[in-house]
């Protein structure tokens, strides 16, 4: 029963983590990799990178920030994303996604969405 | 990979139409039921609410119009109770699991307003239920998740072997896993699923109590029991399904056919039955000594090929090269130079996009088994070690047969990973329904001619597309057949007959023999445009998003959905909505016993999901907020939203326990209310884009609209009849020829007689739904407009008209919709100049779009008008 209660007070903004502890843990989750806060670049969302992916996240612990349209992966970061760290598959770890995986795969951005805070619980790619 | 495809939902759309109009025929026969329980002497019979609900649809043309003649073919359950049943036709590789899963969802919500119960998944084969029990029980996989969405998270996997509990099934969503062998044999009493044992807990009454007993009999008669002067029913799992009252699935429900198979079932006493299948089987009736009713399948929707094509999940169209020479291994080179252009083709595909695909070849031989390699056929043997010997290494090279199979090594177990090797495969018989690898692009069909079926079955196997999305490049979406000493006209009616057992009839037309020697009963045509038109360039606006960085087909959940602010939403109508007597139109499980209590003997009836003291915690929270997910994708706003719901249902007085019992339908409600203001939002959204110029309908210079096809394909039947003219002369004026009559119903069929005849008309054109031109509005589905026809005036330029013809009357929510779509665009049609350096230009002729939404009966007097207009 842990983790529910644990995600709805995340969802109210009850318990929100900072930045690099949130990014450590789900950066380990997806990768396998361990977490090098020094490539971390939180203004940036970037959380660092494994052999296979560039990982970022879309997070500040501000309930009305994570809210907003500037928590949702759109199709201007995506690309944006792409082009600056070519050559690997990138995950971005956002609340919302506002762009339809279909225009990802039109215009050939290897970017995949994990939904926050879920994948604090479990990595689901959907 | 997962995506929402259009056709999942227009399924599932369907379905909630028939859940809701079932709900409603369900109490309406409830209350029939319960005046007749009190006042036995009145002349009534309790209305079939499924039938009902049924013919329903079918007044309102809901029903696939293919299976409109089709009578509702009523079933019923053990105790001679009406059962809802419903057929989905979904091609294999349509992702049906999937549906079944959101379907579920649906069919507790809408029609059990509960999240837990009882589901009882019936499969076909090994293979499928190995498949399905693994991702279901795998919290990971998406299928899982699903569940988990629907149940929020409690959920249950069981095995017929399992221990069964009553309190997991009133806690749970539980859904059992069966093979279709289990509940359908002969010796039906032998089966364990019949046998009484002891770890079946709850519900039956306590040994002993004959009274109890008796009673459980009387209110179910079906169950199995030991008939002696006191009645004891038996404690078995069979007994433990009748008292539930199970939602069966039927996973390619079409195998469950014989009257065994179909009693059995039934003999579960189902709540609800739900099928899936590629092909629909419609029983016939039979006389005879043991005469069979006719028992058709009830089918609700069909999924065709071309949707599946058209999202790109199948690979489409499959190449044939029927080789005719002698030697085998001439044949077996050339599909594996096809295997390695492809191979090369996606190492180059993974250098630019990371997608990793590796073809693999199928190879189907004559001889596997170890003492017949003599004898001249082509034996695995022989096709492994020429392999070999052109260069293919051991660890390549999977042989997959009765008496050996390769697949099951360790190393060549994950067809998918990046980390196995396997590029070929070879088998003789059949690969098990459900074997699926969309890694498998060729199938070299070495014993076309001796063995047809087996290659019928395998040509399947090789037309899912990896990861269900094309890739761009052209090599890698085809599908690739080479069949040796064969002749082609066989071949392809094999080919044919294995797309049409896979659901896939329609798509029978993409497959490129080199002659048309098609099956009996039709062969793909091409249909070309009339000669005086043949040259002619038509374009049609589509509607498009412009910014600064250039135009792009609009995207529904990319532009409309994501565009919407939920932020301060107060959802108080929904809450003000929500009745506080809501009873369930359906319960699942009926227990009873019998309590003594003095002299009395009271009997308690326990149903699944009422007594657990429930509240809407942070669990149905959660849950509540993914379940509108769809609707309000961040999650924060979305536990904003239902945050104030609760708020706004607890100031009216609502007990958190009330709350927790109301769960589903409250989430149900919820999501009712938000789809009705997305749509609003959206629509305002939608038109503030367009006045702002951001959304576009217009024609334009730089070539960015739908263009018209030269030429179209389509399956024609020996004697089909071709739409003859208002004298009974040939048609004139249809842009393509000929033109058959199954491509219409009756009304539009008029239509289209009548703009053959009008004089005005320069061509008119019966638009294809769904592959076609569409008009993409506020809501998910685009628009298919029914009919394109250019109007000449005089000298001046074309005036080409769009036509929706519509059945039913304009306040249907479907039509009104329509309605504004068209006519926005019409308003907003306009000439788009910019052309950038390079690009075709298309020169402006002053050519006009009209959009228009006609009622079928004021075709008649609005058609003129509009052809004569301005």
């Amino acid at each position: 029963m842990g983790e529910p209660i644990e995600l709805d007070k995340i969802l109210t903004g009850k318990t929100l983590p900072d930045y690099a502890g949130l990014g450590a843990a789900l950066f380990h989750m997806a990768t396998n990799t361990s977490f090098d806060p020094k490539k971390m670049k939180a203004s940036k969302f970037y959380l660092g990178e494994s052999d296979a992916a560039h990982v970022w996240m879309l997070y500040k612990p501000d309930l009305d920030w994570l809210k907003s349209p500037d928590a949702a992966l759109t199709l201007s970061k995506a690309k944006q994303y792409a082009e600056s760290k070519p050559g690997k598959r990138h995950l971005v770890f956002a609340p919302a996604r506002y762009v339809s995986k279909k225009l990802l795969a039109e215009n050939n951005l290897s970017v995949e969405f994990v939904p926050l805070p879920y994948a604090l619980y479990r990595i689901e790619r959907a | 990979m997962f995506r929402a495809l259009e056709y999942q939902e227009r399924v599932l759309t369907a379905l909630e139409v028939y859940l809701d109009r079932l709900t409603v025929e369900k109490m309406a026969a409830d209350e029939v039921a319960e005046l007749l329980a009190e006042r036995p002497k009145l002349k009534l019979s309790v209305p079939d609410f499924s039938e009902a609900t049924w013919e329903g649809l079918r007044g309102e043309g809901k029903l696939p119009v293919s299976r409109s003649a089709i009578p509702y073919s009523p079933r019923r359950d053990g105790m001679g109770n009406s059962v809802p049943n419903t057929v989905l036709k979904v091609p294999t590789g349509g992702g049906k699991t999937y549906i079944a899963i959101d379907a579920l969802a649906r069919i507790f919500g809408k029609y059990f307003n509960q999240n837990t119960g009882f589901v009882l998944w019936i499969v076909p084969n090994e293979a499928i239920y190995t498949q399905t029990l693994k991702a279901l029980k795998d919290r990971q996989h998406h299928y899982r998740q699903a569940l988990d969405r629907a149940a929020a998270g409690k959920v249950l996997i069981l095995e017929k072997n399992d221990v069964l509990n009553v309190r997991d099934v009133e806690a749970n969503l539980c859904v059992m896993l069966l093979m279709l062998q289990s509940a359908n044999r002969e010796t039906k009493d032998t089966l364990k699923i019949f046998r009484d044992r002891g770890d079946v807990h709850g519900f039956t009454p306590a040994e002993g109590d004959q009274q109890a007993h008796a009673e459980a009999l009387a209110r179910t008669p079906n169950l199995d029991a030991y008939e002696d002067m006191f009645p004891m029913v038996k404690d078995s799992l069979g007994n433990a399904l009748r008292i539930i009252r199970p939602v069966v699935v039927m996973d390619e429900g079409h195998r469950a056919i014989s009257p065994l198979a179909v009693e059995t079932l039934y003999g579960f006493n189902p709540s609800f039955v739900l099928e899936l299948t590629a092909t629909p089987k419609d029983v016939l009736a039979k006389g005879g000594k043991n005469p069979v009713a006719a028992r058709p399948a009830n089918v609700l929707v069909e999924v065709t090929g071309k949707e599946l094509d058209r999202e790109g999940m199948i690979k489409m169209p499959l190449n044939l090269d029927a080789r005719q020479g002698v030697d085998w291994k001439a044949t077996l080179n050339t599909a594996l130079e096809r295997l390695k252009s492809l191979a090369a083709a996606a190492v180059a595909l993974r250098a630019e996009t990371q997608r990793y695909i590796r073809p693999i070849m199928l190879v189907q031989v004559e001889r596997t088994g170890k003492d017949q390699r003599e004898g001249g056929h082509i034996h695995a043997d022989d096709v492994r070690d020429w392999l070999m010997t052109v260069g293919l290494a051991d660890e390549e090279i999977a042989i997959k047969t009765a008496e050996q199979n390769d697949l099951k090594q360790p190393e060549k177990q994950e067809l998918m990973s990046p980390k196995n090797r396997v590029r070929v495969i070879i088998t003789k018989q059949a690969l098990q329904e459900g074997w699926d690898c969309p890694f498998a692009y060729v199938l070299c069909a070495l014993a076309a001619s001796s063995n047809k079926s087996a290659m019928t079955q395998l040509v399947g196997r090789i037309l899912r597309q990896p990861d269900a999305m094309k890739t761009g490049v052209a090599a890698l979406d085809e599908g690739y057949v080479v069949s040796h000493h064969a002749k082609t006209g066989d071949v392809v009616t094999a080919i044919k007959e294995g797309l049409e057992r896979d659901g896939l009839g329609d798509l029978v037309l993409a497959v490129g023999g080199d002659d048309e020697t098609g099956g009996e009963d039709g062969i793909p045509k091409r249909i070309e445009r009339r000669a005086t038109f043949q040259k002619t360039k038509i374009y049609l606006p589509k509607v498009l998003l412009v910014d600064k960085t250039g135009a792009r087909d609009l995207d529904y959940e990319t532009d409309i959905l994501s565009m919407i602010d939920w932020r301060k939403f107060d959802p108080k109508t929904i809450a003000d909505k929500i009745p506080e007597n809501a009873r369930a139109a359906q319960n699942q499980l009926q227990r009873i016993e019998l309590v003594d209590k003095g002299d009395e003997r009271i009997v308690s009836e326990i149903v699944a999901g009422g007594d657990e003291g429930f509240s809407f915690d942070a669990v149905h929270a959660v849950h509540a907020v993914r379940a509108i997910s769809d609707l309000v994708p961040n999650p924060f706003v979305g536990r904003e939203i239902v945050e104030r719901l609760l708020a706004r249902l607890k100031k009216r007085g609502f007990a958190a326990e009330k709350i927790g019992v109301l769960g589903g339908l409250i989430v149900e409600q919820l999501r009712l209310g938000l789809d009705k203001e997305r749509n609003k939002r959206a629509e305002v959204l939608f038109k503030g884009e367009v006045e702002a110029g951001n959304i576009q309908f217009r024609l334009r210079a730089d070539g960015n609209n739908w263009v018209m096809p030269d030429a179209m394909s389509r399956v024609v039947a020996k004697k089909e009849r071709q739409l003859v003219g208002e004298d009974g002369g040939s048609l004139e004026r249809s842009l393509f020829s000929p033109i058959y009559e199954n491509d219409f119903n009756n009304d539009e069929r008029d239509v289209a007689v009548y703009l053959d005849g009008d004089k005005a008309l320069k061509w008119w054109h019966r638009n294809v739904a769904r592959t076609q031109y569409g008009i993409q509005g506020w809501q998910r589905e685009k628009i298919y407009p029914d009919f394109i026809f250019a109007v000449q005036s005089g000298s001046g330029p074309d005036r080409l008209l769009v036509l929706e013809t519509k059945g039913d009357h304009l306040d249907n929510p479907d039509t009104a919709y329509k309605d504004k779509v068209l006519s926005l665009m019409t308003e907003n049609f306009a000439w788009d100049s910019t052309a950038s350096a390079g690009t075709l230009e298309l020169i402006k002729d002053g050519e006009t779009v009209e959009c228009s939404l006609v009622l079928m009966s004021e075709v008649k007097a609005k058609l003129p008008g509009m052809i004569k207009s301005k």
